[in-house]
């Protein structure tokens, strides 16, 4: 191996270390001694690398809550008035940084108000964005069938999600798998089944008796076991909240990458947020796919 | 992406409209990021304004050359967060986001121009061992040090650290074949 190439090794595991983890002292005195020029473009085509995976890996995709949606908007809002002919947006302003804006209760109502025109209308008219990546989707229950607000549609095409899952096990290339329970509390009184179409890495759990989580403490995450990974690392499908005592509730369940060989299912118990490897400690259901 | 339309060019060139555009084209990606990296709702909340700060801020770097607007905003995102978690507990050297600077690469080194989007990304993550994209995704979107990596999967610490830089140099190496793919294919 060249100098050259060693050299690139050694300035490759410096920054990846730097990007993931931070450099100690002595670290950074050795990058320091590289070129600048040559550590900034490297370090740079890493970041956006990294920034392209994160945003590929952060699967499940939820609207922000509507009062963050209002402060992020009169944050902005500030940030305009601030500028001048001499500034452009691009331009740092000193006094920003430190200050959330948290709006006033006055101003909630017309902030939202705003937030949610903006949103109706960029829904409505906006087409389906190409690089948006498959996103598992988290859903709040709080009645026992779940209801999602979507654009208006063809009334031949089936609106809830009940529905979309007996559309999909009407067809023939959709897998049906029913979920065993376990002994852990949380799946007592439990029945649950999936409804899987393999061509879409998509589908529906649908469960009976599970029991209100406290979102802020645990929440549900549903996995995908494919028979032609790691059987170490399922893929999550879905993160979930089961917010009152619901009888039956139906979840889309969506990877992020596809699943090449359908080998079950599972529910599992986690902290909130989810994660990305499940502990297995509290396993609610199992299902084998055959 | 229509990379004529960029929302952040739109953002950098003073148009209102397009920092709503970016707020509900993004948000959710920044959210979802920032639930996932943060220790609490609240904390996550806090992050969310902080990054959509830094985002007005730094649109006039953004060039669409070395990636999309998605993935300038993902990076930004990453290292806000990344920085929320360590800054106050670590005293170790991390990057500060004013030198993030989104040249293309061979402006300043000469080296082959990467530019990176989310469906490559995907594609490339999809090719990977499992292993090396589960440690990926533990340190890009939870976060973790390569050390809680290594007590999180049981793993020698060393192996973590050779699955990151191995899974990274694999990602490049696949998205550049596909880089030169597509441009083959648009040569024919």
């Amino acid at each position: 191996m060249s100098d050259h190439n060693i050299q690139n090794d050694a300035l490759t595991d410096l920054l990846v270390k730097q990007v993931t983890e931070g450099l100690s002292a002595e670290e950074q005195t050795i990058l320091s001694s590289i070129d600048p020029a040559i550590v900034a473009a490297r370090r740079n085509s890493l970041e956006c690398m990294m920034g392209a995976l994160s945003a590929a890996l952060v699967g499940r995709l939820e609207t922000p809550p509507a009062t963050l949606r209002a402060g992020i908007e009169q944050q902005a809002l500030k940030h305009f008035e601030r500028l001048t002919p001499h500034t452009r947006l691009g331009a740092h302003s000193s006094t920003e940084n430190s200050k959330i804006i948290r709006p006033t209760s006055t101003q909630w109502a017309w902030l939202s108000a705003a937030a949610c025109f903006v949103l109706a209308v960029v829904g409505w008219i906006r087409p389906p964005r190409v690089l948006v990546p498959p996103a598992p989707v988290t859903v709040q229950l709080n009645v026992p069938a779940v209801k999602v607000t979507q654009p208006e549609v063809p009334s031949s095409v089936p609106r809830t999600l009940p529905q979309q899952r007996d559309t999909l096990l009407a067809r023939g290339d959709s897998l049906k798998v029913n979920l065993t329970t376990s002994k852990d509390p949380a799946g007592i009184g439990v029945s649950a089944d999936v409804v899987w179409d393999p061509a879409t890495n998509s589908g529906f759990l649908h469960i009976v008796g599970l029991k209100p989580n406290d979102p802020k403490i645990k929440q549900y995450q549903a996995w995908v076991f494919d028979g032609l990974r790691d059987q170490r690392y399922p893929l999550d499908c879905a993160l979930f909240d089961v917010l009152t005592d619901a009888a039956e509730v139906v979840i889309p369940i969506q990877t992020a990458i596809p699943v090449r060989q359908t080998k079950a299912f599972a529910i599992t118990v986690e902290q909130a947020g989810g994660v990305v490897v499940p502990d297995k400690v509290h396993v609610v259901a199992l299902g084998s796919a055959g | 992406m229509n990379r004529d339309n960029s929302v952040l060019q739109r953002i950098a060139g003073g148009d209102q409209s397009a920092v709503r555009e970016c707020i509900e084209i993004f948000g959710p990606l920044v959210w979802g990021m920032a639930r996932r990296m943060s220790r609490t709702p609240a904390d996550a909340e806090d992050a969310t304004q902080e990054i959509f700060i830094e985002i007005w801020r730094s649109a006039s770097r953004f060039s669409a050359a070395l990636g999309t607007d998605r993935v300038f905003i993902a990076t930004i995102a990453r290292r806000r967060l990344i920085d929320r978690l360590r800054g106050k507990s670590s005293q170790r050297s991390t990057v500060s986001l004013e030198t993030l600077d989104f040249l293309p690469e061979h402006e300043v080194s000469g080296a082959a121009e990467s530019s990176y989007d989310v469906e490559q990304a995907s594609r490339a993550l999809n090719q990977l061992q499992s292993s090396h994209r589960v440690v990926l995704e533990l340190a890009l979107v939870e976060g973790l040090s390569h050390s809680e990596i290594a007590a999180r999967l049981h793993l020698p610490l060393g192996t973590v650290k050779s699955y990151i830089r191995r899974g990274l140099v694999r990602v490049r190496e696949l998205i550049n074949i596909s880089v030169v793919q597509v441009g083959a294919r648009s040569d024919e």
